[in-house]
Formats: structure tokens, C-alpha cells, sequence
């Protein structure tokens, strides 16, 4: 039983997989992210009994529903390119994975099952006992979601962390797993805050009437509130990511921090300070939609946004010019002190978190206290321009997690790992070019920190 | 290995069941819309089929999903084969569903919209929204039948092209068809139980359930015939197939089907009974048909027979439908809102469901101990994983 080599570049599979793999995580961490905002919108609808968190509760189930959809065709593109593409890879990975993979799908079907009972059962759920049946179903299906992502991130830490290689619990468990759980809850939120807020902001630049327009920039504000607050998290919980990749696979840690690709973490870097500075543009202008400018709000917000911008360059600044692409051609120098992440970047990050905090502060007290009655007459471009910033914030969003999605691929890909110390991308050779050596489906042996298992 | 395969076959019919109604609903929306030009229920018909197929349409993908996976995991041997030599073909299919995805979804969420600019717009949408899915199932289709009666061949192409893929997508084409009226006729069954439905809504319901039972019945009709076909095409491409199906414990499948198809043909009779009996029937003509479908199943293992006795059964079935079907579109048929014809169309719905599942299982389990005919054994699955995984 032999296969038949692909007679094409390897390239051509690894861009089909990272095309499919980063399109399918982008809808995958969107629905996690938006089946839980949705829950916490559909209780605040539940409990207040206030029109506008119902409406905004269905605009997201709407749009649980296609990205479940898309996600699902998506899925399936993933798992047959991967067929398709790395055989040796897919079917390593699955017996070791077996059982996550199998959950994972399971609680998927449970995501989708209870996802579309929320939408479709809609109008049989807005009375008597069937409301609070029909509130469980998002929060079941944000259970689901969020128990899926669990799953899935035992193998993705797995393939980069993979220590002990036999060792099942510990494999599950192992050193970057929880850390990157962590970090997906909050990415996830932000994304899909940002998201369900550039949702919003579309539709109140196409809304023609009042009362539409005030619900979707609610609905913006509401969503912004909670993707900014989630942002907020995200240095914390990926330091803590991080140090544990530091310690767990050094060899990774030194490649995304200070080698070959470390200009992505950079770019990680300055996508981030960015988002927290469109984010305290968007909170001025909703204090100023709100008339609540006051004395304090005045003179921080200048300072504010200067000490954020400084963050945003000294965050984003490279420390080793030689390794940004095309950078190298026109400069000699290869280090660049500014860069350094000891101090430097430790307290940029810190500047962006704490005067970030301050601006969510200031934006949740906006959202709170906003006003119920038509906003004068002139403020229509300040609306737009909020609707603008939080498409913008999206765009961003989108950008920052393919980039993210791209460093943790790189760690292992740059060091010819497909799973580190366990399998190589020439592992894979023969699936694509008749080596000679052989062009059945053969698992090499396992390695274990250099050391040669056989299994 | 057994058990593997236990467990893909569940989560397999699981999905097909939910797919096969998915399809045949596909296919079925954009011709009633057409319908529903001049008789509106048809319309509303075409909405409610796209929504259901919408409603389970993600279970159903990640139903299929559960199912490679588990093959994956159960059976990598020939899942690596599979995909490393039917890749061409698979591009195609993947093409073909992801365009799909982009009309199905349009079609049914902005069907006011898209219907006020252009009712044909509109409809070509669904139509496409059918071609793509059968283009796709087609492919996956072409991949089962190779693994029953597989070709030499250069590529994945050329592979596709084995004996048994046309007979069996004609045969699958119109099971679909098979499932998705009775289960239309079903559905209709049991909304009728309802006793405050509202004069439009029972006619509505009697047009479905009178419309269902039509297609089921008709697409029932040319089973047989493409069944023939299709088994001509395995016996003359792997003789021992059927000796395998009929003297093996696979002969109760077989059993099973035939007494399955017999119930759906007895069944429709007796929704059809009072269309003809009115018209002094003979009841020697009755006998003689229950007669011949007991012989049918009677004379399952023995094709030769079968074959002639169900020629009978079909000519029969079409002689009352000729009589039928001229009352039914002429009248408003209110005697068909009784319990026993609602209870019997629910019946005939599950039925034809479990036919559909029957007749999968038959064809998965005639490979006996391959899971690719003549290239891959079940044991060289299972040598593999215990030497690789131990």
C-alpha cells in the first residue's frame, strides 16, 4: 500500500494549511469569544427586561449562527488539506491527540446544536417558563465553545511543548497549556467584542432612522466595553504564556523573542499598542457623545494619549534590526538598544495597561451613564467617527491575531519542527517528492529531547 | 477492528441521514418556489425545507466531521490512501461546497430581499445551492464506490470513473428524493394532528402531505430499477460481493430491506386506497398486490425471482397511481385528514428513513474484511496501529 507523491513544493501545502488553519481560527476563537458575550447579553436582556440588550442578544446569535456555518465548512477544508497535505503529520498527531480531537469535535456539534436552537427558537423562547429554557441554550453553548477551545489547546501547546512525549497527563498538561487557555479566553472576548462592535458601528452607518441608530451605538459602546476591558488582560496572561514557553522550550522562546522572528513578535508588539490607542480615541469620543467631558477628562486624555503613543513606538521598536525583513538592507547597525525589552518595553507595556485601565474606566462610566434622549444635532460626525475607530479596532484585531497565529506556527516551523523534538517538517518529504526513502505512511521514531525512543 | 468500525458506521449514518434529507430538500426548494408562482403553499413549502436544511446543516458537517475523524484515527491506513489518491477530484469538491456555503445561506436568510428584486434570481440561487451539493456528495460518492470496485488508474480522475459511481449516484440521487417526500408527507402527517390549525393551514398541510407522498412514491418506483442497475455493475465488477450479501449474516440487511421497501409500498397504498376504491376497484387486484410484495421479501436472497415479482410490484403500483394522482390534483382531498392516514404517513416517513440507512449499511458492510476491495484489509489496519501505537 503505497501513496503517491504530490510532486509539488512543500509550500504549496504549508500555505493551503496555514490559509486554512488561520481562517478556521479566526471564526473558531469569533465563536467562543461571541457565544459568550452573547450568554452575558441574553442574561442582562433576561434580567432587565430592557428591549435594546434583546435586540443586540439576537443581532450575536444571528451571527453565531453563519460563523458556526462558516467554521464548519472551514473545518473541513482544514482536516482534508491536512489529509491531503501532511499525512504523516495528521495521523501523528491524532493518535496522540486522539481523544481531545474526538471531544473537541463532540462539543462542537453541542456548540452548534444549542447556538442554533437559540436562534432558530427565538420567538417560541420569549415567554413564561420558555425563557429561561431559552437562556440556557446560549449558556450551554458557550459551555460547549469554551470546553472545545480547552480541548483544541491541549494539542496546539502539545505541538510546541510536547514534554513528556508518552505520558498522557502530562501531555494534556503540559507547561504552556493552561497559559495559552488563559490566553485564548481574553484574546477570544476581545476579538469578538471588537468584532460584534464593528457589527454594530457597520450597521449604525447604514441605519436611517433614529431609533436604530441610537440601539447600534449602544450596541457598539456595550461590545467595545468588553473587547477593550479583555485587551486590557492579554499582557499579563501572555507573559505569563510566555515564561513558561521560556522555560518549557527555550530553543522556541529565543526564535519569536530575540531571533530569526522576532520582528513579528514586534509587530505583535506595536499592533497591540495601537489597538489600546484607537481604543482611547474611541473612549474620547464617546465622552464626548455623552457630554461628559469633564474638567479631569480634559486634561488626562492629552496626557494619555501621548504616554500611550510613546508606548506604542518603544513597543514596537525591533531590538534586533537584522533579523526585520528588508530593514537589514539599509542599515548597518544590528542592535538597537531602544528595543530592548529590560526596561524599555516592560514599562511600555505597563504605561498601556494602566492608562488603558483608565480609559475603560472612563468608557464603562460613559456606557453606564449614557444619555436616553436624542443626542443634539451635530454630532453625527463624532457617531461616525466612533463607528469608524471601532471598525478600524477590528481591522486591527483581525491583523494581530493572524500575526499571533503566525508566531506560535513560526516558533516550531523556523526550528523545522512540525511537533517539537517529536516530528520534522522532512519528515514530510516523502509525501511530496519521491524521495527513494519511502512513500508509504510511516511514523519516525519518537524523539524525546534528542534521544531516540522507539516506540 | 469491528468496533471501529461500529463506531464510524453510527456517527456515518447519523450524518447521512441528516445530509440525504439535507440534499433531497436542496433539490426540492427551488422547484416548488417555481411552483409557487401560481400555488403559494409551495412557496411557503420551499422556505420551511430550506430552513430545516439550514437548521441541520452544521450538525449534520460536523456530524460528517466525527466520522472522518474517527476514520482517521481508526482507520489511517486507508484514510491516507484515499485522500493521497482522490486529492484532484477532492479540490474540486471542496470548491464546490465552499461556493455552495455562499448560496445556500443568502438563499434562505435574504429570501424576501433576493424575491422582491427577482423571484428567478432568487430561485437560481437555491438551483445552484443544489448543484453544488450534489457536485459535492457526487465526488464522495465516486470515492465509495471505488473502495467497493476499484479501477487501475493514473489519477484521481480516472479513479472516480469506476464501474459502480453512476449507478450509484443515480440510485443515491433519487433516495434522496425517497426520503425527502416521505418525510415531507410525515411532517405533514403530524401538523395535521393538530386540532386548532386553521382551515389554510390543513390545506396546506394536506397539499404537503398529498405532494410528498407523490415524490416518495415516484422516487420509490425507480429505486428498484437503478438498484438493478447498480447491482448489475458490482456483480460484474466483483462477483463475490453478492454471494458474500447472501449467504452471509448480512442476509438479514437484506431481509430488512426488502420488508422495509415492502412497508413503504403497503403503506402509500393505503393513504392511496380511498383515491381508487371509489371508483369500484377490484379487490381481487388488491389481493394480488399484497400477494406480490409478500413474495418480494419472500424471494429476497434469490435476485433472479425477486427481480420478476418486483417488475409486477412496480407495474401494479403504477397502474393505481394512474388513477390516483388524476383525483388528487383534481380535488381538494379532505378525506385524507383522518388519524389512520396520519399515523400511517408519519410511519411511512420513518420507514423510508430507516431504508435509506439500511441500504447504506448493506453497502458498507458487502466489502466484508477490505475496506478498500483487493487493496486494503481490515488487518493490515489494524497490524498497522498496534505496530505504530502499541
Amino acid at each position: 500500500m503505497t501513496l503517491e507523491p504530490l510532486e509539488t513544493s512543500m509550500t504549496v501545502g504549508r500555505v493551503a494549511i496555514a490559509a486554512s488553519a488561520l481562517s478556521h481560527s479566526l471564526f473558531a476563537t469569533f465563536i467562543v469569544g461571541s457565544s459568550l458575550i452573547g450568554a452575558i447579553t441574553a442574561t442582562c436582556s433576561y434580567v432587565t427586561g430592557k428591549e435594546w440588550f434583546s435586540r443586540l442578544a439576537k443581532l450575536i446569535a444571528f451571527t453565531l449562527v453563519l460563523s458556526t456555518a462558516t467554521i464548519s465548512f472551514l473545518g473541513v477544508l482544514l482536516v482534508f488539506f491536512l489529509n491531503m497535505y501532511w499525512p504523516q503529520f495528521w495521523h501523528r498527531i491524532f493518535h496522540v491527540m486522539f481523544w481531545p480531537f474526538i471531544g473537541e469535535a463532540a462539543l462542537f456539534l453541542g456548540e452548534a446544536i444549542f447556538a442554533y436552537a437559540w436562534y432558530y427558537l427565538w420567538e417560541w423562547g420569549q415567554h413564561g417558563w420558555r425563557q429561561k429554557m431559552h437562556l440556557a441554550f446560549i449558556w450551554i453553548a458557550a459551555g460547549c465553545a469554551l470546553a472545545a477551545m480547552f480541548l483544541i489547546d491541549i494539542t496546539a501547546s502539545y505541538m510546541l511543548t510536547p514534554y513528556p512525549v508518552h505520558a498522557a497527563w502530562e501531555n494534556i498538561f503540559n507547561p504552556t497549556m493552561i497559559h495559552l487557555d488563559l490566553h485564548r479566553w481574553f484574546g477570544n472576548l476581545a476579538w469578538a467584542g471588537f468584532a460584534l462592535a464593528a457589527i454594530c458601528a457597520m450597521r449604525y452607518l447604514k441605519a436611517d432612522n433614529g431609533k436604530d441608530q441610537r440601539f447600534f451605538q449602544q450596541g457598539t459602546a456595550f461590545c467595545f466595553v468588553i473587547g477593550y476591558g479583555a485587551l486590557l488582560i492579554m499582557p499579563a496572561v501572555g507573559y505569563q504564556y510566555l515564561l513558561h514557553l521560556r522555560y518549557g522550550q527555550p530553543q522556541a522562546f529565543y526564535t519569536v523573542m530575540l531571533g530569526e522572528r522576532s520582528w513579528l513578535f514586534d509587530l505583535v508588539g506595536l499592533l497591540y499598542g495601537l489597538m489600546i490607542l484607537l481604543g482611547s480615541l474611541y473612549v474620547n469620543r464617546m465622552m464626548q457623545a455623552q457630554q461628559q467631558y469633564s474638567s479631569i477628562y480634559s486634561g488626562f486624555f492629552p496626557f494619555s494619549f501621548g504616554i500611550i503613543l510613546l508606548a506604542v513606538v518603544v513597543l514596537g521598536m525591533p531590538y534586533h534590526v537584522q533579523h526585520v525583513p528588508g530593514l537589514n538592507r539599509f542599515l548597518d547597525q544590528e542592535i538597537n538598544p531602544l528595543g530592548k525589552m529590560q526596561p524599555y518595553k516592560y514599562f511600555a507595556l505597563s504605561a498601556l495597561v494602566v492608562f488603558g485601565f483608565v480609559n475603560w474606566l472612563y468608557a464603562f462610566r460613559a456606557f453606564w451613564k449614557r444619555r436616553a434622549h436624542p443626542l443634539p444635532a451635530g454630532w453625527t460626525k463624532a457617531h461616525r467617527a466612533m463607528a469608524s475607530t471601532a471598525i478600524t479596532l477590528a481591522g486591527l484585531t483581525i491583523i494581530m491575531l493572524l500575526a499571533m497565529g503566525w508566531v506560535r506556527e513560526s516558533a516550531r516551523a523556523v526550528n523545522g519542527y512540525l511537533i517539537y523534538d517529536v516530528m520534522r517538517l522532512k519528515d514530510e518529504d516523502s509525501t511530496y517528492t519521491d524521495t527513494g526513502r519511502t512513500s508509504e505512511l510511516a511514523f519516525p521514531p519518537l524523539e524525546t529531547r534528542g534521544k531516540a525512543v522507539t516506540p | 477492528m469491528t468496533n471501529s468500525s461500529f463506531w464510524v458506521g453510527v456517527f456515518s449514518l447519523a450524518h447521512i441521514t441528516l445530509a440525504g434529507l439535507g440534499v433531497g430538500f436542496m433539490i426540492l426548494a427551488p422547484i416548488a418556489e417555481g411552483l409557487g408562482r401560481t400555488r403559494p403553499h409551495f412557496t411557503d413549502f420551499a422556505y420551511s425545507a430550506t430552513r430545516f436544511t439550514l437548521v441541520t446543516y452544521t450538525t449534520s458537517i460536523v456530524l460528517a466531521v466525527f466520522m472522518l475523524e474517527l476514520f482517521i484515527g481508526l482507520f489511517p491506513l486507508t484514510n491516507s490512501w484515499l485522500f493521497n489518491h482522490f486529492r484532484s477530484p477532492l479540490h474540486l469538491a471542496l470548491a464546490a461546497f465552499f461556493i455552495q456555503v455562499f448560496c445556500l445561506y443568502p438563499y434562505y436568510h435574504f429570501w424576501n430581499r433576493l424575491r422582491s428584486k427577482s423571484i428567478t434570481g432568487h430561485m437560481t440561487l437555491g438551483a445552484s445551492a443544489a448543484v453544488l451539493i450534489l457536485i459535492w456528495g457526487g465526488i464522495l460518492d465516486g470515492i465509495g464506490s471505488f473502495m467497493m470496485t476499484p479501477v487501475e488508474g493514473e489519477t484521481g480522475w480516472a479513479r472516480l470513473w469506476n464501474p459502480t459511481w453512476v449507478p450509484l449516484l443515480v440510485h443515491r440521487f433519487f433516495g434522496n428524493l425517497v426520503i425527502a417526500g416521505y418525510v415531507m408527507a410525515a411532517y405533514a402527517g403530524w401538523r395535521l394532528w393538530n386540532p386548532s390549525l386553521q382551515p389554510n393551514h390543513v390545506e396546506y398541510y394536506l397539499t404537503l402531505l398529498k405532494t410528498g407522498m407523490a415524490i416518495g412514491i415516484v422516487s420509490l418506483m425507480i429505486q428498484p430499477v437503478s438498484g438493478f442497475i447498480f447491482a448489475q455493475q458490482i456483480q460484474h465488477a466483483q462477483p463475490d460481493v453478492q454471494q458474500f450479501l447472501y449467504n452471509g449474516p448480512t442476509i438479514l440487511l437484506v431481509y430488512g430491506q426488502f420488508t422495509l421497501l415492502a412497508l413503504l409500498l403497503l403503506g402509500s397504498h393505503l393513504i392511496f386506497c380511498p383515491g381508487h376504491f371509489d371508483r369500484n376497484h377490484s379487490h381481487w387486484a388488491e389481493f394480488l398486490y399484497v400477494l406480490s410484495i409478500i413474495l418480494m421479501v419472500i424471494l429476497a436472497p434469490y435476485p433472479f425471482y425477486r427481480r420478476i415479482v418486483t417488475v409486477i410490484v412496480l407495474l401494479q403500483t403504477g397502474w393505481h397511481l394512474t388513477v390516483v394522482f388524476p383525483v388528487w390534483l383534481r380535488d381538494a382531498t379532505p378525506t385524507l385528514n383522518k388519524p389512520f392516514t396520519r399515523s400511517i404517513a408519519m410511519t411511512l416517513g420513518f420507514a423510508a428513513l430507516l431504508l435509506y440507512l439500511t441500504m447504506g449499511t448493506i453497502r458498507e458492510m458487502a466489502r466484508g474484511n477490505d475496506t478498500i476491495n483487493g487493496i486494503i484489509e481490515r488487518q493490515m489496519e489494524s497490524a498497522f496501529i498496534a505496530e505504530t501505537f502499541p
